[in-house]
């Protein structure tokens, strides 16, 4: 210890000039420094492939070298490709169930905890969440049991109504039905709970005035609670069509996207695009259309809810 | 003990992380010299394939005495392939061997390729004709080039549950498509039940039945030829199938538990494939059904034709970004031309080779408990010089993709829709995406 502690004065009069610039400067470097390994991860893992991506999107050529610059052509082809308009329809088709279908049913769900009525509320949020933390691989493994046509559950229920089997991942016309169904189980019990911050946030005293007034528990409902929530509204639906235009891994697992690309998602066809063909100046270019996409029908909702703003 | 301060900590473990970074990212990531032996990094997908081939290992090392160790990793199908693909446009850190899967061999020969050419070594060690090569090198050759090789001898047989037919008075062997069709017609009259199924959404039997007849999904220059007269009349006879009763449409491909369950129920009673399908696929998923399956050639289309197939494998590939590519190659041809490494494959996965000699063993012919004590064997051994040569191309994602949405999908499922409007729409769209790729 004692060498050590002699030892460092001596360090100190022979470092250069440039030490005493660090000395000097280190308490103002230090921290970004300290935090400089998340932005040097996210700048190669995360910017650096977005912009090339979107570099890569007017080039063609088979793979990441010999490309030749194409321009527009990536964009203009998107049009004229039966497979990207069907993908295209078919995710929307899955984003309109997730926004029709299971936000509202949630926000059901979520009204029907909140009430005085149910009780042990904490045991159906956990058992309504674990869905959402159950790997794709494993839903989908789930559903296939559930939706087979001659031994599946789903039918089997059907069937004690006197309702005919149904082709759910082979039929074209319903596949993507299957896959709303599928959304529903998995993703109702994180929705609920987004619904349920929200109504927790409501002021209960808005309620009692509502009630000291005359109105209905309807219209305190459609009075109140509707547009207090406007914010949350706003979250859910923007998260449920950035979510639904992502759907990748069921799709891929259960049907591959089949029958005849009933279940062709955007992001199946940008994988099987890139990561099949090799086409990837073309799969970043479809990428890059579902970025824009997504970035309108955002602006869209946010106008339509009036931004973040309560309303109040 | 002298104690360690913040600092000096900071920057001794500042020191180690940038020196590893320095010394574990640069040079050639694909075979590194840990001061021993050179380790050579073999990439695979399943553990079963890596058994016999660690066993092959073994026999290597004890016959050749090589100068390196192979570090063996088992990745899942698709990242290991995305991995090959992706490491191989960085220019490291790739394998330097790696199994190819069949359907994923087309995406590496777009561009240039990134495997060694076996075809110089192949020949000069007198090897090439040895191999039943549908199945040992067509899956991994293009433009003359042999980029892989496979030791699964994926000859075709019809498995059919034997005590069922009999019963319903079948005759067997069945010789022509003709008599199966009649036979089927009148099976089903009896029993309600089906001697075949017809895929909706892949298109393994169809394929198998059109390089039954030498055609498929490319011509020798790796051109689809989807609406090629045969491929049309094939499919064309499945859909025929289907109107006449005679065959039912099988479970979607991942409902694989449906399938199984169709055939030990007796519903449907045969299938066509290779042993990874009545070897492997029927006896994992169906094993309460041993001793209740026989195997016979396909039946034949024409007299005097082919009566069986070849369908799908895994070979193996060397990296030519490999800095030990010659030994990697040396070994590669090695396990697929010693019998005894071959016979290990036999005992685990029941995997009759593609290397010709490695028939002189009298195992791969003995009888068999699963197929009644069949000699199986001797029916792969017979009918394998029978296969069909074909034909892979760059093209095979787009074209078989095509293949089944706008093709067999479509056909299958809507009477209205003919065989070769089908045919001719998914031929169509192949070339609309060829051509916008490469123009």
């Amino acid at each position: 210890m004692a060498v050590t502690q002699a030892n460092v004065p001596m360090g100190h009069s022979a470092r250069p000039a440039s030490s005493g610039w660090w000395r000097r400067n280190r308490r103002k470097i230090a921290p970004y420094l300290f935090i400089s390994p998340f932005f040097v991860l996210f700048v190669v893992f995360s910017v650096y492939p977005i912009l090339y991506s979107f570099w890569l999107s007017f080039f063609k050529g088979f793979g990441f070298d010999k490309k030749t610059f194409f321009g527009l052509g990536n964009y203009i082809h998107m049009f004229q490709d039966p497979s990207y308009i069907i993908a295209v329809l078919n995710t929307t088709k899955f984003a309109l169930g997730s926004v029709f279908i299971l936000s509202p049913l949630a926000l059901l769900v979520a009204l029907a905890i909140n009430s005085r009525f149910v009780r042990w509320k904490g045991l159906f949020k956990t058992g309504l969440f674990f869905p959402a933390i159950t790997s794709s691989v494993i839903i989908a493994v789930i559903f296939a049991r559930v939706l087979d046509t001659n031994y599946g559950l789903l039918n089997t229920l059907l069937g004690w109504f006197s309702i005919a089997p149904i082709g759910w991942l082979t039929n074209t016309n319903v596949v993507m039905l299957a896959f709303i169904i599928l959304a529903i189980w998995t993703y109702l019990g994180i929705n609920t709970l987004f619904w349920l911050a929200g109504l927790n946030g409501i002021n209960k005293e808005f309620y009692e005035a509502a009630a000291i007034d005359g109105a209905s528990s309807w219209q305190s409902f459609w009075r109140i609670t509707l547009p207090l929530l406007r914010p949350v509204t706003l979250f859910v639906i923007i998260q449920a069509i950035i979510g639904s235009y992502n759907l990748f891994a069921e799709p891929l697992l259960l049907t591959n996207g089949g029958p005849s690309n009933a279940s062709l998602t955007i992001t199946l066809y940008v994988y099987n695009q890139g990561f099949r063909n090799f086409n990837v100046g073309y799969a970043s270019a479809m990428a890059y259309s579902m970025t824009f996409l997504l970035l309108i029908l955002s602006l869209l909702n946010i106008k339509l809810f009036g931004g973040y703003s309560t309303g109040d | 003990m002298n104690r360690m301060d913040r600092r000096t900590f900071v920057k001794v473990a500042g020191g180690m992380v940038a020196g590893s970074l320095l010394f574990g990212g640069c040079g050639e990531a694909p075979a590194f010299n840990r001061g021993v032996k050179k380790t050579l990094n073999f990439w695979a997908f399943s553990d079963t394939r890596t058994a016999w081939q660690k066993k092959a290992f073994e026999l290597y090392k004890k016959a050749r005495n090589p100068d390196f160790e192979i570090n063996w990793l088992i990745m899942p199908y698709n990242q290991m392939h995305d991995q090959i693909l992706i490491t191989s446009q960085a220019g490291s850190g790739g394998p330097d061997i790696a199994d190819i899967e069949i359907s994923q061999f087309a995406r590496f020969i777009k561009g240039d390729v990134i495997f060694v050419d076996m075809a110089p070594k192949l020949q000069a060690m007198n090897l090439m004709d040895q191999f039943y090569r549908p199945s040992a090198t067509d899956p991994w050759s293009w433009q003359g080039h042999v980029y892989g090789i496979g030791n699964e001898l994926n000859t075709v047989l019809l498995s059919y549950q034997w005590d069922i037919w009999e019963k319903a008075r079948v005759k067997t062997p069945i010789n022509s498509w003709d008599d199966f069709a009649e036979e089927a017609k009148r099976f089903h009259s009896d029993t309600g039940k089906y001697l075949i199924d017809v895929p909706f959404d892949a298109w393994g039997d169809w394929w198998i039945l059109a390089l039954q007849q030498r055609s498929g999904f490319f011509n020798a220059q790796g051109q689809p030829v989807l609406n090629d007269p045969i491929n049309v009349r094939t499919l064309a006879f499945q859909k025929q199938a289907l109107k006449d009763g005679w065959a039912t449409t099988r479970p979607p491909s991942q409902s694989q538990a449906s399938y199984m369950a169709a055939l030990s129920s007796g519903n449907v009673t045969s299938l066509i494939g290779p042993s990874w399908q009545f070897s492997g696929f029927v006896q994992q998923n169906i094993s309460q059904t041993k001793g209740q399956w026989h195997l016979q050639p396909l039946p034949a289309w024409t007299p005097g034709g082919s009566r069986t197939a070849t369908q799908g494998g895994t070979g193996v590939s060397v990296m030519k970004t490999s800095s030990s590519a010659e030994e990697a190659l040396d070994f590669v041809l090695y396990e697929h031309s010693t019998p005894e490494a071959l016979l290990n494959d036999f005992t685990l996965r029941q995997t009759w080779p593609t290397f010709r000699p490695a028939f002189a063993d009298a195992r791969l012919s003995e009888p068999l408990a699963f197929f009644d004590n069949q000699r199986v064997g001797t029916l792969i051994q017979e009918l394998s010089p029978e296969i069909n040569q074909w034909y892979n191309s760059p093209y095979w994602p787009e074209t078989t993709s095509a293949c089944i949405a706008y093709g067999i999908t479509p056909a299958i499922q809507n009477a209205a829709v003919s065989a070769q409007q089908a045919l001719d729409n998914a031929q169509k769209q192949t070339m609309d995406t060829i051509n916008f790729e490469t123009a």
